[in-house]
């Protein structure tokens, strides 16, 4: 018996022991991440193409949240903020624009302030993520595809210090992957060597880009590195750079410009019509989205893989904030492409420098008239309320909202003998002369030789007006909600800024003429065709249904929404319903220029750099621009507000000519009283000071931190 | 393979238990023969029947134990026999039956044995012989009122352990032991203790699952010298639960029951119409002062402006101007919360048996938690079971387990507020948020689905709790199974060795179905969506111990050898579409669509996580002459998540204890029942980091090209996701924690007055932090060991009875600890790290940002064109920050630390009065000297808002800012308002309780033993509170409020 059990207890032991031994061996704390991705999946060539393929995925980033609009377009000429503060700081250069990232708790609206430091990481994890491709390219056995991963390698490279060098002036330059290795000691590069990074980055991907779209749209091409090449010699030659760019060569740079330009021109025509760019989009992947005069864009479809967190949110910044101030008259949906989150309303100035009667421009891209979608109020109180006729009263699918974008010198409403104008919830009688019906929501521009149109926002407050007139150009009816992300591709580059490059060149090469006739090209396509009806109005909302040249239908559009649009009767209209009651096609071209109906061509054709348009000599004398150079610069960029307008890049335009302070002044009055030279420079994020050592170790002295900083701030 | 391994040892297990029973029985009714018959009365020193006592013939298997009147009988006990009388607590008694037929025994309590038993780790240790500082708290304590968790049960009750609520049902507040010193947060290392369930530490979740009332006791270890025995996991303190057993003695049936009955109480309700529109009148005029009237001036022609966007809701509100004046009782004010809220039901079940004879000892309890919850759609549902066994096979060898097991099912409510992260979480302060001046329906009676209209983005929620629907269902069991070898009687010799294998599974489940119907308003037009998530954990723990307990004369030796190892297996899988065809498929039948077409937006994901941890442990046990103690351990850990080369440590601890009463120059000193003294220093770890974070992980998505989209690969790419990868660290160790502890334990006046006094100080260095580095990196962090902190604090706990008569008593207990935490260094050395808002010399956890100096008020005119000229917009009425550097201007430069977020001081108080039958029970908590984050009131005057005081002209002294008119903005200085010193005292429980007289429940004759019936006050209320509005115990506003009945009875 005792032997059995000391047979048993020895058997238990061993056997406990040998459970031991392998239990606590190394294998058992060895980590097993075979099924993560890691870095040990970049040495083989399927791997270093998927990071290749990975660097598209950094530039979606830019449309994704509100630096989208707060790092390019706030603080400039063409928009102030709206009603909504959230990224304020950016459009007033107040005291929150520091280089701390902007909370709440240092004063933000709300925690998606963008911060000061976004753009910088961002930028920064794009460059790595080629810096690994350019690194790994080896691991690439076959020549042709090694070359095309690495010429997108350089252009994001590029492309990347590009957005730096034109936001923060001169960067730390890193062109090697980390390697696992921690560094916290960089030195900061000049602007020129910033820039020549750029440039020499740039000038690889020019060499190594196939021309042709190899990935389908959104593909980096020559052409996509030539445009870039050009803005970037463009760049050097420009007044941000003039206290150090003399040892480069004036006339070479921008000879280059010119010629890369008139490349890409060649190998990249213009769209036929302008709306084929913005307002004729038809859904998800469509026809217009090849055009061959996209260079560059932030691809997006509706899948849910390639969703990311945010999709594409820029549906929701250049709608007025209709569904607030329009006394329920017009509700929002999927069925109207853009949201109403009002971040971006244009200034006095954009209405101002388009010809409203010539440039077609103007009325593809302003949605000027919101269908009435919902019938917010009986009929009686309508008429007592407002003082009109039974005859006038308004029916689902007439006008609900609409913007007169008339002229400072239109007289024709001083005295408003039309009836009262206002927003749906304040008593007004306006009716619309060529409908013959009152209109609850009606907003002139100008009146008695006044910009009027922030007079009419619900907090009566001019400077944070919830209306005005927005741009349709992120307009998305593939939506499917309320707040549903959007499917379009943004557009990043595209010949019609080509152009417009080449013709800056050509007015600081001192040929003003060869810029007009360059600019020419592009107002051509701006002007009415001969049989266009020009109080047609269409965008991108269209693509809810496929009756409406849609690539298909929305898959909400039977539903019924939350019960928000209701007909007179009562009955809830569903998603189709409400988007024929919304969308007119109409705009308010007649109404807003007084002119007879016409389908004749029209003409934006300038004649002489000595005779500008009107609406030019008018922003030239604002500003006091009297030199041949200078008027020509500014003509540029009133071209580039009529051509461009909203498509993310004013900012560095602005600050690369020097002119971002002159013109925030003179337009944006929310700008104005606080925008200096200084502003001409982004501050270099403090989060990213601070982790900075010196090669010892130490810290860093508090000269060294003010050190890296942008002067004045 | 290991897991196999532990499965089959499991089902083993199993099997001998079955068998065991059998053979059991077998011996019971087989053995009979012999001689005469024995009875008597076993009685204590006062003369009460000892019930349960063991009286058995020395030398066989022969025995009974004692009936309910202490009597028992004894068949066929030879004449020259002896029989064993013994007791828990009492003194064994062996007494020759020399012919007699009835021996009546009074035993005696052995004062040695009734010292408590506390756990330790890996062990138990009379408390008298304990070197550390520990708590524990007994089942009494436990069972005070009817608690739905462990934690809730605990609060209060130890020193030095602060637990904050959580009201949700299913879900548990925090915990943290002596205070912060990882940095926790995301940014480092976790601050949450261990818990360790008889003897298997968790590594699949906390203790929440656990039945309360299958816990026998809880002790909490608390110093160095003591958790240190857990190596790299006991930093942060660790919490042992000792489940219920079955003991030798009487067998007892108990049921345990209540119903609570519960409402939402609301600490600060929203406007009611007529203020608000006043509110939102004022609102508009300090938008625009020069083109609107005052608040108090209100125009019908403005209000038409102000309230229009939804008709009903606009006649509303002119029904005030029906008279031809402003009178806003006339507006007829909609409490939204109204119809949300119901009486909430929760009704609780036990029912458990317990008994045992020598050799076989057993548990079985089933638990039943129902639970409707205040708020309409959340329901709460639980089963509990839990049952243990215990069996002495031969007298060498012992073995058993438990098993515990829980399955809930909640429904959760409305939790997803559509395309917003910040919109209400639950459906009350979604009702609570909708404008009161609007109305639910309209006049055909159709619901109105946006009140107000379109301009605050909230929506109706009538009818919500029926169209959005959000299931979690979770499944946990916990293992415990041992076998233990006693090789002292195998061979004389070796008396005091004994092996001991444990096994610990620890499996859970987790299941979360989700549905919102497209009417739901949380869809807002869009499609119904489903999702479907799931996630499995398998935890395991394997001990081996060696143990050696022996005395020599005047020395006593323990030794306890360890080997453990342990790993844990997190698998989880996820599912969403939008566009379910059928609706009543919910999220059951996901393969309906067609999931290749992209509008259904049919998405999946699965994951895997795992980590292991080796150990090795030794621990020495010594005292001479009863009187000087000392405890040595030495453990060695080896962690997966560690980079290579740094996964070992090493984590000693040494303790030393004088009992100074035991001593002959104090033995006269009759006052005194107990002192000790204690001391000890140990160093623990932390690696609570996660799995794979030295290895290099990069991300993989998807890029749509127009060709079809591409995989791609990125190292981060926040567009895709917030979670960023951080930079992989190959030198990536330890945290370590060096902790000293001094304490005193005493008793005076035969146990009237006793406590223990504690004070400690630490060290912790290797701060595992998530240290930011530049991006240029491709990486915004490292987690790296870099920083130092320190910690501080005293515990005092006071047990006196104040009154002891014979019917009545007054027992109190009073405890409370301070501590302060202090960051020594960052990743940056003597570098305060700002964007983390750590400081050196700080606490770990503070507020920093800019200080408020109340509201600018017309006679600052002066002043405020100062920071106007700097590009602020201060006016009458708004916040005002302070300026601390006196330059006009509000910049980074004027941040300070406004406050630390972890009190400094907690404390409880426990009162039993018991007279006769009824039991009165008080307890107050307080935690005090801390600040929180209210946020402040935004007041843009569109949103609804709760009843506050707020600036006006004829208002300057109000406590808030003038509300203006905005989208989003306001006073940009509003939440500096937010912030407020807070301290309270609450009254946890006070419950009054009958425990009915036994003779008459004897009487009965249904073998009730005893009966009691309680009812309880639930969240009664504060006696002191810092912030009115807010309950600072839940940080919520609103708060259930209710009372308990409840009945416990044990045959």
């Amino acid at each position: 018996m005792k032997y059995i059990n000391n047979k048993i207890v020895c058997g238990a032991l061993s056997m406990l022991a040998l459970l031991g031994t392998t239990s606590c061996g190394d294998e058992f704390l060895k980590e097993d991440a075979g099924h993560k991705v890691t870095d040990a999946l970049l040495e083989d060539e399927a791997g270093a193409l998927k990071m290749a393929a990975g660097l598209y995925g950094n530039i979606r980033w830019h449309f994704g949240y509100e630096w989208a609009y707060g790092i390019t377009l706030y603080g400039c000429d063409e928009f102030t903020n709206g009603a909504d503060l959230t990224s304020e700081p950016w459009n007033t250069y107040d005291n929150r624009l520091n280089p701390l990232d902007c909370t709440p708790a240092l004063g933000a609206a709300n925690k998606n302030c963008p911060a000061v430091s976004a753009l910088w990481d961002e930028m920064y994890y794009g460059i790595a993520t080629a810096n690994l491709v350019i690194a790994k390219a080896v691991n690439v056995t076959n020549e042709d595809a090694r070359n095309k991963a690495l010429g997108e390698a350089y252009f994001l490279r590029g492309y990347n210090y590009y957005r730096l060098f034109a936001q923060y002036g001169g960067v730390v330059i890193q062109t090697e992957p980390s390697n696992g290795e921690i560094k916290k000691d960089y030195t900061r590069a000049s602007e020129d060597e910033t820039l020549s990074q750029v440039i020499s980055d740039l000038e690889n991907a020019y060499k190594m880009l196939p021309k042709n779209k190899w990935r389908g749209n959104g593909t980096w091409t020559k052409y996509t590195a030539a445009h870039f090449l050009a803005k970037a010699l463009l760049y050097r030659q420009s007044e941000r750079c003039a206290s150090w760019a003399s040892k480069y060569d004036k006339s070479a740079d921008l000879n280059r410009v010119i010629s890369l330009c008139d490349e890409v021109i060649t190998a990249c025509p213009l769209a036929a019509d302008y709306w084929d760019l913005y307002a004729k989009w038809t859904g998800v992947d469509c026809p217009n989205e090849g055009l061959s005069e996209i260079l560059m864009a932030a691809e997006h479809n509706e899948d849910k893989s390639t969703q990311g967190r945010f999709g594409n949110r820029t549906y929701n910044y250049f709608d007025p904030q209709f569904s607030n101030f329009s006394g329920g008259w017009v509700q929002r949906g999927q069925y109207i492409g853009g949201m109403d989150f009002q971040r971006c309303r244009p200034t006095e100035y954009t209405y101002s420098v388009f010809d409203n009667v010539n440039d077609a421009r103007m009325w593809k891209t302003f949605k000027t008239v919101y269908g009435l979608n919902n019938a917010a109020k009986a009929d009686a109180d309508v008429i007592a309320e407002n003082g009109i006729t039974e005859d006038q009263l308004p029916n689902i699918g007439d006008e609900g909202i609409i913007f007169i974008l008339n002229k400072k010198s239109d007289h024709r409403f001083d005295g408003e003998p039309y009836g009262t104008f206002g927003r749906g919830g304040v008593a007004h009688s306006f009716v619309n002369p060529l409908t013959g019906k009152w209109v609850p929501n009606a907003f002139p521009t100008f009146m008695n030789g006044e910009y009027v149109l922030f007079n009419y926002g619900v907090s009566g407050n001019t400077a944070t007006s919830n209306v005005f007139c927005g741009i349709n150009k992120t307009a998305d009816g593939s939506r499917t909600g309320e707040k549903g992300d959007a499917h379009r591709d943004v557009i990043m580059a595209r010949t019609g800024e080509t152009y417009l490059v080449k013709a800056e060149a050509q007015v600081r090469l001192g040929d003003y003429q060869g810029a007009i006739n360059t600019v020419n090209v592009i107002r051509a396509r701006g002007q009415w065709k001969d049989g266009e009806n020009r109080s047609y109005y269409t965008d991108g909302s269209m693509a809810f249904l496929k009756a409406e040249g849609g690539m298909s239908d929305n898959s909400t559009a039977t539903a019924t929404s939350v019960k928000k649009n209701k007909d007179k009767a009562g009955k809830v209209l569903n998603n189709t319903e409400a988007y024929y009651a919304s969308m007119t096609h109409k705009n308010t071209y007649y109404l807003s220029t007084g002119i007879e109906e016409t389908t004749a061509a029209s003409d934006l054709q300038i004649k002489s750099y000595s005779q500008l348009p009107e609406e030019d000599e008018a922003v030239l004398s604002a500003i006091g621009a009297t030199s041949d150079y200078d008027r020509m610069l500014n003509f540029i960029f009133n071209e580039r507000t009529r051509e461009l307008l909203g498509e993310w890049n004013r900012w560095d335009e602005l600050a690369r000519t020097g002119l971002l302070v002159k013109r925030a002044k003179a337009f944006n009055p929310e700008a104005a009283p606080n925008v200096q030279d200084r502003h001409m420079y982004r501050p270099i994020p403090q989060k990213f000071i601070d982790t900075l050592q010196n090669p010892d170790g130490t810290n860093l002295s508090d000269a060294d931190k003010k050190a890296w900083q942008n002067p004045g701030y | 393979m290991k897991e196999l391994k532990m499965t089959h040892l499991k089902s083993r297990c199993c099997g001998w238990r079955r068998l065991l029973f059998f053979a059991l029985f077998a011996v019971c009714s087989t053995v009979a023969m012999a001689q005469g018959k024995v009875t008597g009365k076993v009685v204590d020193a006062n003369g009460e029947p000892v019930i349960g006592a063991s009286v058995v013939v020395k030398g066989t298997s022969t025995g009974t134990v004692t009936d309910f009147d202490g009597n028992y009988t004894i068949q066929n006990v030879p004449q020259n026999a002896s029989i064993v009388l013994s007791y828990v607590g009492y003194r064994t008694q062996t007494i020759q039956v020399g012919g007699k037929s009835t021996i009546n025994v009074t035993l005696e309590e052995d004062r040695q044995l009734l010292d408590e038993v506390v756990v330790v780790g890996y062990g138990v240790q009379r408390k008298s012989d304990v070197t550390g500082a520990l708590t524990r708290v007994g089942e009494k304590e436990l069972n005070t009122k009817p608690v739905s968790n462990a934690f809730e049960a605990l609060q209060g009750k130890a020193a030095g352990v602060d637990i904050t609520t959580s009201e949700r049902p299913g879900t548990v507040g925090n915990i943290m032991i002596r205070g912060q010193r990882s940095l926790g947060g995301g940014i480092g290392a976790s601050t949450a203790p261990l818990y360790v369930v008889d003897g298997v530490p968790l590594q699949a979740g906390g203790i929440e699952t656990l039945n309360p009332r299958d816990i026998e006791a809880i002790d909490i270890l608390k110093d160095a010298s003591s958790t240190a025995i857990f190596g790299s996991r006991g930093a942060n303190g660790v919490v042992l639960i000792t489940t219920k057993h079955g003991q030798e003695g009487k067998t007892q049936l108990s049921y345990s029951g209540s119903m609570t009955f519960e409402k939402i109480v609301d600490k600060s309700p929203a406007m009611n119409a007529s203020d608000y529109i006043t509110w939102r009148r004022w609102a508009y005029y300090n938008s625009a002062p020069d083109k609107y009237t005052p608040g108090d001036q209100p125009t019908m022609e403005q209000d038409k402006a102000f309230f229009a966007g939804d008709e009903t809701a606009l006649a509303n509100v002119m029904k005030g101007w029906s008279g031809g004046s402003w009178d806003g009782s006339k507006v007829t004010d909609t409490d939204w919360t109204d119809f949300v809220t119901q009486t909430g039901v929760t009704q609780e079940h036990n029912v458990s048996v317990r008994g045992g004879s020598k050799n076989l000892a057993g548990y079985v309890s089933f638990g039943y938690l129902k639970n409707k919850g205040t708020q309409k759609g959340q329901d709460y549902e639980r089963y509990n079971i839990n049952a243990s066994a215990d069996v002495q096979a031969t007298k060498w060898f012992k073995a058993g387990g438990s098993i515990n097991a829980s399955y809930g099912v909640q429904q959760y409510g409305y939790s997803v507020p559509y395309g917003t992260s910040t919109g209400a979480k639950e459906l009350y302060s979604a009702a609570k948020s909708i404008l009161r001046y609007t109305l639910p329906y309209d006049e055909k009676g159709e619901i109105i689905t946006q009140p107000g209209g379109s301009t605050t983005n909230t929506y109706s929620i009538i009818d919500e709790w029926t169209k959005s629907t959000d299931q979690r269902q979770n499944f946990r069991a916990l293992g415990s199974f041992y076998a233990q070898i006693d090789f002292g009687n195998i061979w004389e010799p070796l008396q005091g060795l004994q092996w001991k294998t444990q096994f610990g599974p620890d499996f859970r489940f987790y299941r979360r179905g989700n549905f919102l119907d497209s009417s739901s308003i949380s869809r807002a037009g869009g499609n119904n969506s489903a999702s479907r998530s799931e996630e499995r954990r398998f935890a395991w723990t394997l001990d081996n111990m060696l143990l050696y307990n022996k005395s020599f004369g005047e020395h006593t030796v323990g030794l306890t050898l360890l080997q453990s190892a342990s790993k844990t297996n997190t698998e989880n899988s996820s599912m969403s579409e939008v566009g379910v065809t059928i609706p009543s498929f919910l999220w059951n039948n996901m393969g309906a669509i067609d999931i290749t077409d992209s509008q259904y937006q049919a998405s999946m994901g699965t994951g895997l996580s795992e980590s292991a941890l080796s150990s090795y442990m030794a621990r020495i046990n010594y005292s001479f002459r009863d009187r000087y103690l000392l405890t040595a351990s030495a453990r060695w850990d080896g962690s997966s998540v560690l980079a290579e080369g740094n996964k070992w440590d090493f984590f000693p601890s040494m303790a030393l204890g004088w009992r100074m009463e035991q001593e002959e120059f104090m033995k006269n000193v009759t006052w005194l029942d107990q002192l000790k003294l204690r001391f000890g220093v140990g160093v623990t770890g932390n690696s609570a980091v996660s799995p794979y974070g030295t290895l290099g992980v990069i991300s993989s998505y998807w890029m749509p090209f127009s060709t079809g989209n591409s995989e791609i690969f990125v190292t981060n790419e926040p567009y895709y996701t917030s979670g960023s990868n951080s930079m992989p660290n190959k030198n990536l160790g330890w945290e370590k924690t060096t902790q000293w502890n001094i304490g005193i334990d005493f008793s005076f006046l035969k146990g009237r007055i006793g406590g223990t006094i504690d004070m400690y100080k630490s060290n912790t260095k290797d701060l595992l932090m998530l240290m930011s580095v530049p991006s240029l990196s491709g990486y915004p962090s490292m987690m790296s060991n870099v920083g130092k902190t320190k910690n501080k604090g005293i515990e005092v706990t006071l047990n006196v009875i104040p009154i002891m008569t014979h019917d009545f008593m007054w027992n109190s207990s009073l405890n409370f600890a301070w501590q302060k935490d202090e960051i020594v260094e960052l990743s940056n050395g003597k570098e305060d790290d700002i964007n983390n808002a750590l400081f050196i010399g700080e606490s770990i956890s503070v507020f920093y940002g800019y200080e408020a100096n109340g509201l600018w008020q017309e006679s600052d005119a002066a002043e405020m064109a100062k920071f106007n000229e700097n590009g602020a917009s201060f006016t009458a009425g708004s916040v005002r920050p302070v300026d601390q550097n006196g330059d006009y201007k509000i910049d980074a430069d004027d941040r300070v630390i406004l406050g630390n977020c972890n009190p400094r001081l907690t404390a409880g108080w426990s009162n039993a009065f018991s007279w006769k039958g009824i039991e009165l029970n008080l307890e107050l908590q307080g935690r005090f000297k801390y600040m929180i984050s209210t946020g402040g009131e935004g007041q843009l005057g569109m949103y609804q808002q709760r009843e506050i005081d707020y600036w006006r002209p004829d208002n300057t002294g109000a406590d808030w800012q003038k509300p203006v008119y905005s989208q989003a903005g306001g006073d940009p200085y509003a939440g500096l308002l937010g912030f407020k010193d807070a301290s309270f005292i609450k009254v946890r429980n006070l419950s009054l309780g009958y425990n009915f007289d036994k003779n008459l429940l004897s009487k009965l004759g249904i073998g009730l033993s005893s009966a009691k019936i309680y009812v309880q006050g639930k969240n009664l209320g504060m006696l002191y509170s810092s912030v009115d509005f807010m309950d600072l115990d839940t940080g919520a506003t609103f708060f259930n409020r209710g009372f308990t009945v409840g009945l416990q009875v044990d045959f």
